[in-house]
């Protein structure tokens, strides 16, 4: 199911300039036990430079940040990234930008993620928002093959559209799949959001009521650090911000997720921020650095 | 009327009835917490995030059932565990998870202990089993012969029942309202039914943010009358 007009990829106008931007990241411990980006694969219009460190609290953290050379994701366009962090490894990974998914009025455009987790491991993945403008149809598959003694902090937030220009919920579809499994392929869970706000208002009680942004933070880390941050994290309904944070434990004892609901990217972004650092306080015992005043 | 027609009229009455011993009286399905926020404060709120939780269950739980409900006919236990594991990894909140499981495992023991069938008694003891609700209500109503619109109507109505049941217990409501709701809700069970019941195990979906929220915020919340 998801969308019948997955099927209709070939009919788009836009298929003889389509973008099949590819990523492959791979983060490895050199030989004096730092974490470095060791492989290191793209293709435009997906740009990632060299890994920096940047961060003034664990300057050993190489952090990555992925731009798209090509403006918003156009009708047609399939993204890939494929990020692993091997034994004991750690990074940070955000994006330059929010990224814009354009209007594809007779196809989609996609994006795939796979994000492999090794024994030790430790990802903070932590990208601007999405935002899915007018008459978009769009699709995003996340797998995650995670170790148990891995830790992954994966977040995902999206817009309900441009407000500037009118844009509330106005696009045709998104088709969100997040999976998480360990390396046999025994399945963590699973989770598919199919959002038609076109067939089915979705700013009606039980969705989306008055919120116009959602976001999603899971946090697989094994279960004793998984207890921790459940009861650090505290789940409440804000009416002065209009923001809620929920949180609540995974399936299979995989760890936890929150879901943040708001009105400005702004609130949604402070509030994915501190529970990333609660993660990282309880993982690495350092928190998460203020935000760059420019970002 | 004919026994034929009879027999099973009177099984799916007994399987949808609020009284069956499966422990739904103890959930709420997040109404304790919509009403503690103010989310649900009347006929018409109430009416509103029935339907929310009515398309929820649909699209995740209805579609497990379905399926499961296929696999049983067809005796292929294999299929009726993967329906199992596929819905318990997308129960992602921990208390509609709970619940699923705690009713489910009740539903198997009754229906494998009063029915004598051996797909149910097998899959009752199966350990490694998730038994999440909604795969048990497949199996059951398979093995009793009753058809898959029958089931889902019964998964629907038990959704339905049980949020207003909870209703009367904990905001100010009348019995005439949540019948009233009820009543209305029927119509929108059969393009539920129609959106869903093509749909293979791996396409199960929803978009319920508000209820997820609800769920997760009733684990922390001081109050609690229910267990979700």
């Amino acid at each position: 199911m998801l969308m019948p007009n997955e099927n209709r990829a070939n009919t788009s106008p836009a298929h003889d300039s389509l973008k099949r931007g590819y990523l492959r990241l791979g983060f490895e411990l050199d030989s004096e036990g730092r974490s470095i980006m060791r492989h290191w694969e793209r293709r435009a219009p997906l740009i990632v430079q060299q890994e920096l460190y940047f961060d003034r609290v664990w300057e050993e953290l190489p952090c990555v940040y992925i731009l798209s050379s090509g403006g918003p994701s156009l009708e047609g366009d399939h993204f890939r990234h494929h990020i692993t962090v091997g034994d004991n490894a750690y990074a940070h990974i955000s994006t330059g930008a929010a990224t814009k998914l354009a209007p594809t009025p007779s196809s989609y455009s996609s994006l795939e993620q796979t994000i492999q987790l090794d024994a030790g491991a430790y990802l903070e993945y932590l990208p601007e928002p999405t935002i899915p403008c007018r008459n978009t149809r769009y699709v995003a598959t996340n797998e995650i093959i995670i170790d148990p003694s891995a830790t992954l902090f994966f977040a995902e937030t999206y817009l309900c559209g441009r407000r500037y220009y009118g844009e509330r919920f106005s696009y045709d579809s998104l088709s969100l799949l997040t999976r998480a499994r360990r390396g046999d392929g025994e399945e963590l869970f699973c989770e598919k959001m199919v959002i038609e706000p076109k067939q089915s208002p979705v700013t009606v009680v039980g969705q989306m009521a008055d919120y116009e942004i959602f976001a999603t933070a899971l946090i697989l880390t094994p279960h004793a650090s998984a207890e921790a941050i459940y009861q650090q994290i505290p789940s409440r309904i804000d009416s002065a911000n209009r923001t809620v944070v929920a949180v609540t434990r995974l399936p299979n004892d995989c760890g936890v997720m929150c879901r943040v609901l708001g009105c400005e990217s702004g609130d949604v972004k402070t509030i994915l921020r501190e529970i990333c650092s609660t993660v990282r306080e309880q993982i690495k015992q350092r928190p998460l650095p203020k935000e760059f005043a420019w970002r | 009327m004919s026994d034929k027609h009879l027999s099973p009229l009177l099984l799916l009455m007994q399987l949808s009835d609020s009284a069956l011993p499966v422990g739904g009286f103890s959930f709420s399905n997040t109404l304790e917490s919509a009403v503690e926020y103010g989310i649900v404060d009347s006929e018409e709120s109430l009416m509103e995030f029935s339907k929310a939780l009515l398309q929820q269950s649909a699209t995740t739980d209805g579609v497990a059932a379905l399926n499961a409900h296929r696999a049983a006919r067809k005796g292929d236990y294999q299929s009726i565990i993967r329906c199992d594991k596929a819905l318990y990894a997308r129960k992602i909140n921990a208390e509609q998870r709970l619940m699923s499981q705690r009713m489910g495992r009740k539903l198997a023991e009754l229906c494998a202990n009063i029915s004598g069938s051996t797909l149910l008694r097998r899959y009752c003891d199966d350990t490694s089993a998730a038994h999440t609700y909604a795969v048990v209500q497949g199996v059951v109503f398979a093995e009793y012969g009753l058809a898959e619109d029958e089931l889902f109507a019964s998964l629907c109505y038990g959704t339905a029942s049980m949020v207003l049941n909870a209703a009367l217990r904990c905001m100010r409501i009348t019995h005439l309202q949540t019948q009233r709701i009820l009543f209305s809700l029927a119509p929108h069970i059969a393009p539920l039914y129609r959106e869903i019941a093509e749909l293979d195990i791996d396409n199960m979906h929803s978009f319920s943010l508000q209820i997820d929220a609800l769920s997760a915020l009733h684990e922390k919340s001081a109050k609690r009358l229910f267990m979700n």
